[in-house]
């Protein structure tokens, strides 16, 4: 086999994607979308159960009354942009999202991220004159820690510590994350995933690049509702997403949410999400060959101010060379 | 206003219901018990839980059930769907493609008609083992267990059927499906 080395890998990597099922279907849809219609706006009676005759049996059938008042309580979850599990799962988690308080950054506030990341599967770097034949031993894990104070006008100040890096940063605002624009992107699913395709890039599809630009986003802490909502419900656009229960790293339920395209690379990208409160939690990547990454955000909440420690010790990177060399990470 | 809304809610699953029921049904057919189906969970709305396509699914068993009873099931339809709906992606070349649909398929033929519905339920409808298993009306145990032994079918049939000479694509067609 040359693609896939499981069968069944290779029969999901075969599942008809969306418009693979509307190309099939959509010569008949309106046809049956008529008898149902007929059907649902006849004189109530329930219909026949076994092979009426044709023509008949949509007139035979309609709504009841008892039908009628359960169609509002659950039509919002069986409205789904996608006819997949997944995407109901992605649809109950929109709606979760949607009740969620997060939005623009009050005046004098800042929203408060911790990140950890973790690296694991790096190899080893062998020392001058080693053999480098045979299997490469992989190093211990990497693990970074990210604090990070958002403004409302995007100003964020980035305490990083780690093996490598031990310093505090100030960066102005960047596009296209930053609390301006986010504050303005589409609130419906479609055109926000038209803007994701239009400031998305970089990636080996443009469905990965979207996948990554909706994390990117979730991320930020100041995702109004509404947003959050029509950018989770955007990942059910994309056929190579799938979903499961998860545990969070807090140990709460969760969905995992994959993006996994075997036709442009072996590994995997993934969210959790918490069932809850709809949060980003974690993120994390595995590349097939054992090298992963995994970060994983505390939301903090809205503070009032950014510790005086990290306001004294923060550089602009991108200052003169005379101020370019990050200052020692405060204590505490 | 919320007929509008099923009528998304119908232009959203009824594509994933039309082709499970080419899989159990003859095409012309098909389109009725869409139909049926979608009319039953509109009579039954407060009965559809808010996934709805395993309970969709379960309901267009059961209207294919009673349509086929006394008849014989066509044992090709399912390879004719299969076939039909099997995702194209650019990047490969129509005979490598045409190659491994046409060896998974002569695969699947050697699966029994349980394990090969619970692989196909899964891996090509998507659900859950959990949503399977109720489509099934069977234990999630008992689906892990199907969908196992077929996995392993397939890839005993595949390596089987494997020629070692073979280059790209080295999915050789199965010559003699049961």
């Amino acid at each position: 086999m040359t693609r896939q080395t499981d069968p069944y890998d290779l029969l999901i990597a075969a599942r008809p994607t969306a418009g693979d099922l509307n190309r099939h279907f959509e010569p008949a849809g309106e046809r049956i979308l008529d008898q149902v219609r007929a059907g649902r706006s006849g004189s109530g009676a329930r219909p026949e159960r076994r092979a009426p005759r044709r023509g008949r049996r949509w007139l035979a059938t309609g709504l009841v009354a008892a039908a009628a008042a359960g169609a509002l309580a659950i039509l919002p979850s069986i409205i789904s942009p996608d006819a997949s599990p997944q995407a109901s799962a992605l649809s109950a988690l929109a709606s979760t999202a949607a009740t969620q308080h997060d939005g623009p950054i009050p005046a004098g506030h800042y929203v408060h991220l911790t990140t950890t990341q973790t690296q694991s599967g790096g190899a080893v770097v062998p020392p001058p004159g080693a053999s480098t034949t045979g299997t490469q031993p992989s190093g211990p894990d990497e693990v970074r820690t990210r604090q990070q104070w958002v403004g409302a006008d995007g100003t964020t100040y980035a305490k990083l510590s780690g093996p490598d890096v031990n310093a505090v940063f100030r960066f102005p605002a960047t596009a296209p994350y930053d609390p301006a624009t986010v504050l303005m992107l589409p609130t419906q699913a479609e055109p926000l995933l038209a803007w994701f395709q239009d400031h998305t890039n970089g990636s080996s599809s443009a469905h990965e690049a979207v996948f990554v630009g909706v994390g990117d986003l979730l991320r930020t802490g100041f995702v109004s509702a509404d947003v959050a909502k029509a950018a989770i419900e955007s990942l059910g656009r994309l056929p190579e997403v799938t979903t499961e229960p998860t545990t969070t790293p807090a140990g709460r339920p969760g969905v995992r949410v994959t993006f996994r395209d075997t036709t442009i690379r072996s590994g995997t990208h993934y969210y959790i999400f918490e069932q809850a409160t709809a949060d980003l939690v974690e993120e994390g990547t595995d590349d097939g060959e054992g090298h992963t990454y995994r970060a994983v955000t505390a939301y903090g909440g809205l503070v009032s101010a950014v510790p005086a420690a990290i306001l004294d010790a923060a550089v602009d990177p991108a200052e003169p060379p005379a101020t370019t060399s990050p200052k020692t990470q405060p204590t505490g | 206003m919320h007929e509008d809304a099923f009528d998304d809610a119908f232009r959203t699953f009824a594509p994933r219901v039309y082709a499970y029921a080419r899989r159990h049904i003859d095409l012309a057919e098909c389109d009725d018990v869409v139909a049926e189906t979608f009319l039953i969970a509109w009579r039954r709305l407060s009965e559809v839980p808010s996934a709805p396509l395993p309970w969709l699914i379960v309901t267009a068993r059961h209207v294919i059930a009673n349509r086929v009873r006394g008849r014989r099931r066509a044992e090709s339809l399912w390879q004719q769907a299969v076939s039909a709906y099997w995702h194209q992606p650019a990047s490969l070349a129509p005979a490598e493609i045409v190659a491994e649909r046409d060896a998974l398929i002569g695969a699947l033929c050697a699966c029994s008609p349980a394990e090969r519905e619970a692989l196909l339920l899964t891996a090509w409808d998507g659900l859950t083992y959990a949503e399977a298993a109720a489509v099934l009306r069977c234990s999630e145990r008992a689906l892990t267990v199907r969908i196992s032994r077929g996995r392993a079918r397939l890839t005993q049939t595949l390596r089987s059927a494997d020629h070692p000479d073979a280059t790209a694509p080295s999915l050789r067609l199965v010559e003699d499906m049961p």
